[in-house]
């Protein structure tokens, strides 16, 4: 009898208005937003590669340790073309600093809180769960009212048919409706996969893609069975799509809303610049320091100021010089041994400042992601942004990832001491360094030249090759490379496992109570 | 057979929709149950299929209890509704292999649902057509048509007149009487006296829930059944 419902119910649909309507919708509207989400992740690809290209290029060319600063790029996710999440709040790279931990990928510290997924993007689980939840409705509302209406309802009863299985049977023949739609959907998303050489998927992947499949099915089961609620609750089919209709609205358009909106108001967040403004207080004792420590240096070479022949250096602790006085060289030791210490220490006191403010930002997002888990297609959009790697926790992750990595990268410096060797500053045999005699002679003797012109001037040069030479890059080979492989995350999987048990729940839920309505419901 | 036996049903507002009611319609009779809108036909109906659960008494089919037994006592009959919709997208016979395979009828083909639509007197050129493009009187013959494949022994028609023109009318009540001439139990609920005059074996008037006239056809030939009806309803009307 459940077959028979079901088949019914099944040809029936398989011939409707409706039904031409939703897979005209799905044909029309899910190859179109493919095709710009992977239009949108090829240009990302190509400015990753890019971005990889000029840091690798940059960090191979140094010939200074104090210089070996890796930039560390993003590479876009493949499975985002699925679902965008928060990837268009983020930049892509984080630039290593011996001051400062990384908080968050270049470019996200433009908005409020990138955490957030206030903006609406048209991409793959969108599109599925606005079309798919609305065509569920479409089906199923009417699913008891329509057969009351006609009267078939009684005419199938009056069979050896109980309710129950009319019900099952009613909701089997409208899944296997929805079924055709789901499949095509998700078919055509392969084929693009498939099709476009840029992305390649890991088993990691697949895996999660069939997961999507599995929640995109689950969200349809939960709004069929809604549909069925109220189908069940109303006597006329007329009241029963217009409260579907604003049950629609309410948990496609307002609860998201709601949810940004409520967790803006009541969850308040420190401002990005205030923070900045913070972290400076912190560190404005280091330069005290660093002052004080200058002039110790100076006072213990007998020195009042430095000389170099060529000189670069920068906050953090970077410094690139050649030629001049052995004291010079001294002074940058002492000072360099003294510095990057002090600054990684001061990094972790303005850590402090920065996780207050990243807490602040993950409180609000938790506070919006709570929320919007009174509506059914953000918990699929949760779902679906966390299976395809682009929903906050996963760039928290990354992140995080990116300060292990800060930290192995600082230990192996530590472990090698290389702030202490003159290679931090200088590839010159510190036997190249002259006294500050013969430094006076050289200066005069540039003066001099510098009066008689070109030619003269070469000559000098050609005197000093050892202070112009060229080096050429240092061997970072052994130097730490940051590789993560964020498809694995536990915290992921049990993220995914507890909104798929929360979909099941609610379906579950609306089983039993339409269960227990349509048991009474007047024929 | 159809028995109701102190059937009552009293609905939760309070409302006494059926107070006791006696009845037994045997085999190749045809029984005709009148009365005014709100006057428990339709309750008695459903007390029958099992829709409603009576408040006290029993409805019998066929000697099993409907409440003790519903899904048994749904082999044993079959009901056209008043007004009869079945599923628009689906032919005459698509409609009829549905419901007839719901009946338990799994084994009939084609020229067996034509057979069918025949004998109500649906059109040959209707039997492959969507019924949404049909009149009520063509979707109220398949709903007989639903009916008789079943081949159950007990029918209840609630007012499938009501709507039809008077062919389709007296087209139906003639398939009524070949039904009964075939032993079936027949119950009608109806507002239509001139066809309870025509076919009914005996013919019941409900008022306020109760069965308050009962004559088999030699009296209520006899009688004036239009006078009888008339002023049973008058005082309806007039209650308070």
């Amino acid at each position: 009898m459940i077959g028979l419902i079901a088949r019914k119910d099944f040809l029936l649909n398989l011939t409707s208005a409706r039904f031409v309507i939703g897979l005209a919708v799905c044909l029309l509207v899910i190859p179109f937003t493919l095709l710009t989400s992977v239009d949108r992740y090829k240009q990302q690809v190509s400015v990753y590669k890019t971005a990889s290209e000029n840091a690798d290029k940059e960090y191979r060319s140094v010939r200074v340790y104090s210089n070996v600063k890796p930039v560390v790029v993003h590479r876009p996710e493949a499975l985002a073309v699925f679902s965008e999440g928060v990837s268009r709040n983020m930049g892509n790279t984080v630039r290593f600093q011996y001051g400062e931990y990384p908080l968050l990928l270049s470019g996200a510290a433009g908005l409020s809180n990138p955490l957030l997924n206030a903006f609406f993007s048209l991409d793959f689980a969108t599109v599925i769960a606005i079309v798919l939840s609305l065509f569920a409705l479409v089906f199923s509302y009417d699913a008891f009212t329509r057969e009351r209406e006609n009267n078939t309802l009684k005419m199938i009863l009056v069979n050896r048919v109980n309710r129950s299985a009319f019900f099952i049977g009613k909701f089997l023949g409208i899944l296997l409706t929805l079924a055709p739609m789901l499949l095509f959907c998700f078919l055509t998303g392969m084929l693009f996969l498939l099709l476009s050489p840029d992305i390649a998927l890991d088993g990691a992947m697949w895996t999660n893609l069939l997961l999507l499949f599995l929640s995109a099915l689950l969200y349809v089961v939960v709004f069929v069975l809604f549909g069925f609620f109220v189908s069940a609750m109303s006597k006329r089919s007329s009241t029963s799509i217009a409260v579907c209709l604003l049950c629609w609205i309410w948990f496609l358009f307002l609860v998201p809303n709601m949810a940004v909106w409520s967790a803006k108001s009541f969850v308040k967040t420190e401002q990005y610049d205030n923070m900045r403004l913070a972290m400076n207080d912190v560190q404005g004792p280091y330069w005290k320091e660093r002052n004080e420590k200058e002039q110790e240096i100076l006072k213990a070479l007998d020195k009042n100021g430095i000389s170099h022949w060529d000189y670069n250096g920068y906050d953090d602790g970077s410094l690139e010089f050649s030629g001049g006085p052995r004291k010079t060289l001294d002074y940058h030791m002492h000072l360099s041994n003294w510095e990057i210490p002090r600054l990684i220490d001061y990094a972790d006191k303005k850590w402090a400042v920065q996780k207050e403010y990243l807490d602040g930002l993950v409180k609000q997002e938790r506070f919006q992601q709570r929320l919007a888990l009174l509506s059914p297609s953000e918990i699929f959009g949760q779902l679906a942004s966390s299976l395809c790697y682009s929903d906050p926790a996963y760039y928290l992750a990354w992140m995080e990832r990116v300060r292990e990595y800060r930290q192995t990268f600082i230990d192996y410096v530590r472990e090698r001491k290389l702030y202490e060797s003159s290679a931090w500053g200088t590839r010159q045999d510190p036997e190249n360094f002259v006294s500050d005699e013969r430094y006076r002679e050289i200066s005069q003797a540039y003066e001099e030249a510098f009066q008689k012109g070109q030619e003269a001037i070469r000559k000098f040069f050609e005197s000093l090759s050892e202070w112009n030479q060229d080096y050429g890059p240092l061997d970072v080979t052994g130097f730490p490379v940051f590789d993560y492989q964020p498809h694995t995350r536990a915290d992921a999987y049990n993220f995914v496992l507890a909104r798929l048990a929360l979909l099941m729940g609610i379906a579950l839920v609306l089983l039993m109570l339409t269960m227990l309505r349509f048991r009474n419901y007047q024929l | 057979m159809l028995q109701a036996i102190e059937l009552t049903k009293r609905y939760e507002d309070g409302q006494l929709a059926l107070d006791a009611l006696n009845l037994e319609i045997k085999p190749g009779e045809i029984f005709f149950l009148l009365g005014a809108n709100g006057a428990g036909k339709t309750t008695t109906i459903n007390l029958f299929l099992n829709f409603i659960e009576p408040t006290s008494g029993k409805a019998v089919i066929d000697g099993i209890d409907v409440m003790e037994n519903p899904l048994e006592t749904k082999n044993y009959i079959s009901y056209v509704s008043e007004n009869v919709m079945l599923y628009g997208n689906f032919t005459a016979r698509q409609n009829l292999d549905f419901f007839a395979k719901l009946g338990g009828k799994s084994n009939l083909n084609k020229e067996d649902y034509y057979t069918i639509m025949r004998k109500v007197g649906l059109q040959e050129q209707a039997f492959e057509k969507k019924l949404k493009t049909f009149s009520k009187g063509m979707r109220q013959k398949v709903g007989l048509a639903i009916a008789i494949i079943k081949d159950a022994p007990n029918i209840l028609l609630d007012e499938p007149t009501s709507g039809l023109d008077p062919k389709s009318a007296a087209e139906l009540m003639q398939i009524l009487k070949n039904l009964r001439n075939a032993g079936k139990s027949i119950l009608m609920c109806t507002h239509d006296i001139l066809r309870a005059k025509s076919v009914a074996d005996r013919v019941g008037i409900m008022k306020e829930g109760r069965l308050v006239m009962l004559r088999d056809r030699e009296e209520f030939l006899q009688d004036d059944l239009e006078q009888i009806y008339l002023e049973y309803m008058q005082e309806t009307v007039m209650m308070p």
